[in-house]
């Protein structure tokens, strides 16, 4: 046997073999302990608490589906925006001219290189009126919307785009421990008694993750594209510059080394919430030890599909995405002050008078 | 020879005297219906009188009824105790008796009772009394009052020994409202103001409540916390699994210990010491 000194899982005193009981007995909180117990709680604790670095492969030119052909290229218009920078990549037979981003004028720019061809394309499957139909969906059973908003809401633009997104792939190992306890009370002819049984809980799993999207464009808002989510990827073909056409497209400009903190983030998230989910039976469970490792990181740039809708309502703008696939749609809608007045004045008035009645006639 | 009989005739007189006293419960002689207010004829007052002796005959107490124009400064209380005391009314050891005092001036009525009547006529006893006879003093029949009262007197007695005093229960939990009749009356004010103010804030909850329900439907532009949606189909494959029981500890607090179950006390009666240092129950009201 090693002469490795364990620590009592109780109370963290000094842990000296009982050659009576054979098992480890604690001096200070008198609690026994079988050997192997210890053993596997020590080396949870010492395995190293923090994450490895995840194992992403880097995205280059020649990633995924490769680099653009030569006709391919001479295909491809590549616009910027005069006003905001955004840069928007077209085919050569549409003409662009406003920016979906800000509306202003969008100019032809030469600089094709750097830019990376997409791997997937999800195409379009809802029109522009489908997407205003939305809109005006929803208005609907918003009470605290000011009456006014639905006349006069001015919808400035509705613009069909292609918002760049990084998919990301991989396999995650995740191992936690957790201190779990389980309580039981009871009472006798003296005392009421409760115990408490201190468990350690080890769970270890492993999941695959496909294609978890984290939006490439600086200009198209996290929240925005995550509230869209999620796409169906069984509709998404390999890219072709044929889908550009009448489209435009936003061209990445978050790389993909960027991106990965977000999809790490929403990876290892998931991770610790599955195996949480798998201890249960106890009183309380706290999580003292959370390990997510990420593996066979694979990455691809695939093209979504996006409404985006810009209205103006007494002098300010609201914005509103709808994924053009699926029809998920998400906004910000103002709050009317009078209005939520009113309904918490009207609420408190009719039950006020309602609870005073019951009491004058029920109660008292 | 003739002085050891005198001796003798003497003895045996004396010892026949001192007995006859000693079996005499109570001075005969003193009245037991004194109407100094001058209430009642003096038929009543023998009618009242033969059903006092009756009553002290059967039962073994004492009972007067004293009525008198004004009772100057003293307490009602301490003028019927002070009477029955000092004048000396009261059989055996204990004075056992009841004195009703009526004070024409004040208008009051008092029960002062010693010895045993104390134990026979509980507060609740008297009280109940007082109710059903006071109609009587305030229409101004005092001889059917009183009649009534002795009444009363020899069936809550007769109660006492048949199965025990004329008495209510209290439960423990219970406070017996000052009222013992209690009117159903409209709330006032301030119970009012209470009610609408405890409804206008539980109310003022809910609709608070309810309008940031409403409000969180007007902002659904939040970002995924995770990427649950995006794990293959395969799922979450564990690889390990283990619950390790490490220890236990107990703790014990003590609980407190029932209460002496039936959770009530009769009401008994409230005795206070008279001027005479004699301990008197009793009680009364106005007429």
């Amino acid at each position: 046997m090693e002469a490795q000194g364990y620590k009592c899982p109780c109370c963290g005193a000094a842990l000296p073999f009982d050659s009576e009981s054979g098992q480890l007995r604690c001096s200070s909180c008198g609690n026994s302990f079988d050997p192997e117990t210890v053993k596997s709680f020590a080396e949870d604790i010492s395995a190293s608490s923090g994450d490895e670095k995840s194992d992403w492969e880097s995205y280059t030119a020649s990633s995924g589906s490769g680099d653009w052909s030569d006709s391919e290229r001479g295909s491809l218009r590549l616009y910027t925006c005069s006003s905001c920078g955004g840069e928007l990549l077209t085919d050569a037979n549409t003409a662009a001219t406003n920016c979906p981003y800000c509306g202003n004028n969008v100019i032809i720019s030469d600089r094709l290189s750097g830019v990376l061809r997409p791997d997937y394309v999800v195409p379009f499957k809802l029109s522009a009126s489908d997407a205003e139909a939305k809109l005006k969906n929803f208005y609907r059973g918003k009470p605290l919307l000011p009456s006014l908003f639905k006349t006069q809401n001015h919808i400035e633009s509705i613009k069909a785009l292609y918002v760049p997104f990084w998919l990301f792939d991989c396999s995650a190992d995740a191992t936690a421990s957790y201190r779990a306890t389980r309580v039981r009370t009871w009472n006798d002819s003296k005392y009421t008694n409760t115990e408490t049984q201190h468990y350690l809980v080890t769970r270890a799993g492993t999941a695959s993750f496909e294609r978890v999207p984290v939006d490439g464009s600086v200009k198209m808002d996290n929240a925005y594209s995550e509230a869209i989510e999620p796409y169906d990827m069984s509709c998404a073909v390999d890219f072709s510059t044929a889908y550009l056409a009448g489209y435009l497209a936003d061209r990445y400009d978050v790389d993909a080394d960027a991106a990965r903190q977000r999809a790490d983030e929403r990876i290892r998230q998931s991770a610790a919430e599955m195996l949480a989910s798998t201890v249960s039976g106890y009183s309380s469970v706290t999580t003292e030890l959370m390990r997510v490792n990420i593996k066979n990181g694979h990455v691809r740039y695939a093209l979504l599909p996006v409404w985006m809708l810009n209205t103006t309502y007494k002098g300010k703008n609201y914005m509103f995405a709808m994924n053009g696939q699926t029809g998920v749609f998400a906004g910000k809608l103002p709050c009317s002050g009078g209005r939520i007045a009113a309904w918490l004045g009207g609420i408190t008035g009719v039950l006020g008078l309602l609870f005073t009645l019951i009491w004058r006639f029920f109660i008292y | 020879m003739k002085r050891i009989i005198t001796f003798l005739t003497i003895c045996l007189a004396f010892a026949l005297f001192t007995l006859s006293i000693a079996a005499a419960p109570n001075d005969t002689s003193l009245p037991r219906v004194i109407d100094d207010a001058g209430l009642l004829s003096h038929d009543e007052e023998v009618t009242l009188e033969n059903r006092i002796a009756a009553i002290t005959e059967e039962y073994d107490f004492d009972v007067v009824i004293l009525t008198v124009n004004s009772i100057g400064i003293e307490t009602p209380a301490a003028f019927a105790d002070d009477y029955y005391d000092y004048i000396g009314y009261g059989c055996g050891d204990n004075s056992d008796g009841m004195l009703l005092l009526l004070a024409m001036e004040s208008r009051d009525y008092y029960t002062s009772t010693t010895g045993k009547c104390i134990s026979i006529f509980t507060d609740y006893g008297i009280a109940n009394m007082s109710e059903s006879f006071v109609s009587y003093l305030s229409g101004g029949d005092y001889y059917g009052g009183f009649s009534e009262y002795l009444s009363l007197v020899d069936d809550y007695a007769y109660e006492y020994e048949n199965h025990g005093a004329v008495d209510t229960w209290i439960p423990d939990d219970d406070v017996i409202p000052n009222d013992s009749n209690p009117v159903p009356s409209d709330p006032d004010f301030e119970e009012y103001l209470g009610a609408v103010v405890l409804s206008l804030i539980i109310s003022l909850v809910i609709a608070i409540i309810t309008v940031l329900i409403m409000r969180s439907g007007m902002n659904n532009v939040t970002k995924k916390h995770a990427a649950m949606r995006y794990i293959t189909a395969d799922g979450l494959n564990i690889t390990k699994n283990s619950d390790i029981f490490l220890y236990r500890t107990v703790s014990r607090v003590r609980r407190q210990t029932e209460s002496n179950s039936g959770g009530g006390h009769f009401g008994g009666s409230s005795t206070h010491i008279g001027s005479s240092g004699r301990s008197h129950g009793g009680g009364g009201g106005k007429f």
